[in-house]
């Protein structure tokens, strides 16, 4: 018998997390709920959660400050709802440690999807994905050799465009912050390369989406960065 | 205005002595001719007014008086060319001459005197009116300062200062380096004292008239002052006013808005929840789905007013930034997406890649804006379009639908403040409301345009573009 996840939800608005608990125990996971930061970090000692939902907006401490505390022992992947509008505070969290974030208001559809894929990234573990290729409806990435073709045609790539996606797909269904990706690509942080992510970004949309109007794999999330669904 | 300056006395003496010689001349000239000495004597009593008008002084008139009496003396009385008279009518001539030169030059001198004090007092008293006039068309504090300043230099010839508690101001700004200054006059107004007005060098030339001068200055500068401060706590106070007056509406608007989708929420969510059994799943169903879509919609009614909040001063709080324009697009999609399902729905970007300054949140609040608006207001047949262009100083962005066209009475109104397709009946049809001001807003905002007209053959055309530049 697999255990389930166990999930600990600290958020302070009992209407978000009644429907959230609900959702979640329908969905099959083992749920534990608390409305001030002081309780969560005691449920997360005793109970050992698999994974964290926090509210960015709690009470009695600020939910940066919360992700700060935790990231100094652990690792647990950490899901921030914070929202709409505040920009800054989600690009802060994920720089603190958070691994995504979800706008209020969400769908929970979204929720889920975002639950497993930091699930994906639990099991996974510290270990290397020796994945030797990535297929995705029409999309196909032969890491081995090099190769990535859209509906069995080749397209090319520059190096730096090949290096964005194997990015992307390595981290596919995590946000990924404008600054992260630079750090990632050109190896260091400069405010203005964040402008040649956009473009390069823009320049592989192009080449691997199907349809300008409804994005397949490349999300935007203005202001923050960028995400690769795989829905 | 400048201090008289004393003749010198080698000047006056030169006048005075030319003087008493062309008279002296003259008078022998009349003897010759025979008149008698007794209009003579009147020559020389001239004589003594002129020297003392030109010298204007009467100590030269005396000078010259008692020289007159000598020299009449010595050439007109009997014995001639002898200090000795022999008449004594002689001796009583001489005597009412020298009284009547004394007094009549002493009073020329005092009479010239007094013309001069008058003239001055008449100058003063225009410089007096130039001041009071000179800052009644000025406006600005600094315009009025330096008003003040160049009347003490006009005026007085002297280098100043102005120095104003209120808010610390010195002028000119670069006066740190003055040394101390010989006069202080302080600004008063009604309000009290502004400040000081210093003054340098001015130790000669400061006299009663020009401290008349200096302290009118000061005085006509504090009631500029106080008048120009009047003026902006007007100004201030009005547009406080018209803040208040478009927070009210817009609370109304929002409000009025609210009615119509609070009363389907109500509505859906009682039914649910009072009559669960009683309906089939479909209608379960359907009304769980109204209810979701209401709420969204309801969601973005709220963003709209938190960025109508970022209004400030009828100007939009902005934070640009390059953006391209792809991922702006992508993002607003994302979020109409349920709601356009079913549609035909076509984007078309531009062929390069193209990267636009401005605030990225706010342009995807736009593009929502103007999508849930051809959504909301098309039947469900009608297709939509969203197209970017890129000109050579400004991107074009056009959505466009095939719907029923815009409602002509309110054609030339849609931008306006919270206009609502009836707006006679209060509890009328959904409002168009907010959104649409709110993108006019953050298009200007953003120095673009934006407006509407048909589509062909049927439906609506909105676009606005953005400036590609800073």
């Amino acid at each position: 018998m697999v255990d389930r996840t166990k999930i600990l939800v600290i958020e302070d608005d009992q209407y978000i997390s009644n429907f959230i608990a609900v959702s979640l125990v329908k969905s099959n996971y083992d749920v534990f709920v608390s409305s001030t930061a002081a309780e969560g970090l005691f449920l997360f000692s005793s109970h050992r959660p698999d994974l964290i939902l926090l509210d960015l907006g709690l009470p009695d401490q600020d939910g940066l400050e919360i992700i700060r505390a935790l990231r100094e022992f652990s690792d647990i992947p950490i899901l921030v709802v914070s929202a709409r509008g505040q920009e800054l505070d989600k690009i802060e969290a994920l720089d603190l440690g958070a691994n995504d974030y979800i706008s209020k208001p969400f769908h929970m559809g979204e929720l889920m999807a975002r639950i497993r894929v930091a699930e994906r990234y639990l099991s996974a573990g510290a270990g290397a994905s020796q994945e030797t290729e990535f297929i995705c409806d029409y999309l196909h990435v032969d890491f081995e050799k090099r190769l990535v073709l859209i509906d069995g045609q080749e397209i090319h790539l520059t190096p730096l465009e090949y290096k964005l996606l194997l990015l992307l797909i390595a981290n596919r269904g995590k946000v990924l912050t404008h600054n992260y990706i630079v750090k990632k690509i050109w190896g260091y942080e400069n405010e203005s390369d964040t402008k040649s992510v956009r473009v390069f970004m823009a320049n592989l949309r192009r080449k691997i989406e199907k349809d300008s109007a409804k994005h397949r794999f490349i999300m935007t999330e203005v202001g923050v960065g960028y995400r690769f669904s795989d829905e | 205005m400048i201090a008289e300056s004393q003749q010198k006395p080698l000047n006056c003496a030169l006048k005075t002595l030319l003087v008493f010689m062309v008279a002296t001349l003259v008078s022998l000239g009349m003897s010759f001719l025979g008149i008698s000495k007794e209009s003579i004597i009147m020559v020389y009593l001239l004589g003594v007014l002129f020297s003392s008008t030109l010298t204007s002084s009467f100590i030269w008139g005396i000078i010259n008086s008692f020289a007159s009496l000598l020299a009449f003396n010595y050439f007109f009385t009997e014995p001639r060319f002898t200090f000795v008279m022999y008449h004594t009518t002689d001796i009583i001539l001489l005597a009412f001459f020298l009284i009547t030169a004394i007094v009549s030059g002493t009073m020329t001198s005092r009479l010239q005197k007094q013309i001069l004090i008058a003239e001055k007092n008449e100058r003063t008293s225009m410089i007096l009116y130039q001041i009071a006039a000179g800052f009644l068309l000025v406006s600005g504090e600094k315009n009025i300062v330096m008003r003040s300043l160049s009347f003490i230099e006009e005026f007085l010839g002297c280098a100043s200062v102005v120095k104003l508690d209120l808010n610390g101001g010195i002028y000119p700004e670069a006066a740190n380096g003055y040394r101390i200054p010989s006069h202080t006059f302080p600004i008063q107004s009604a309000a009290g004292n502004l400040g000081v007005i210093q003054i340098f060098n001015a130790e000669e030339i400061m006299d009663k008239q020009n401290e008349l001068i200096a302290s009118s200055v000061a005085t006509q500068l504090g009631i500029a002052l106080d008048r120009e401060n009047l003026y902006n706590e007007q100004e201030n106070i009005k547009l406080a006013m018209e803040r208040e007056q478009l927070r009210a509406t817009l609370l109304r608007s929002v409000a009025h808005d609210l009615r119509s989708p609070l009363t389907a929420l109500l509505g859906a969510g009682n039914l649910l929840a009072d009559n669960y059994e009683k309906l089939t799943d479909e209608e379960r169903k359907k009304l769980a789905l109204d209810l979701s879509e209401e709420i969204l919609w309801l969601t973005n009614l709220v963003e709209n007013i938190l960025n109508m909040t970022r209004i400030n001063e009828s100007k939009l709080v902005l934070k640009k930034n390059g953006e391209i324009i792809d991922d702006v697009v992508s993002e607003a999609i994302t979020h109409v997406e349920r709601h356009i399902k079913g549609r035909k729905f076509n984007v078309h970007l531009p062929e390069k890649v193209v990267m636009v300054p401005m605030d990225g949140k706010l342009i995807v609040q736009v593009l929502i804006n103007l999508l849930e608006n051809a959504i909301r207001h098309t039947p469900p047949d009608s297709e939509i379009a969203l197209e970017v262009f890129e000109g050579r100083k400004v991107i074009k962005v056009v959505v466009s639908d095939t719907g029923n066209g815009i409602d002509n009475n309110i054609k030339d109104k849609l931008f306006d403040k919270f206009v609502t397709l009836d707006q006679g009946v209060t509890d009328g049809k959904r409002g168009i409301g907010l959104g649409l001001t709110i993108c006019k807003a953050i298009v200007e905002a953003h120095g673009g345009t934006i407006s509407a007209e048909a589509n062909w053959p049927k439906g609506t055309r909105l676009m606005f573009t953005l400036p590609l530049e800073e």
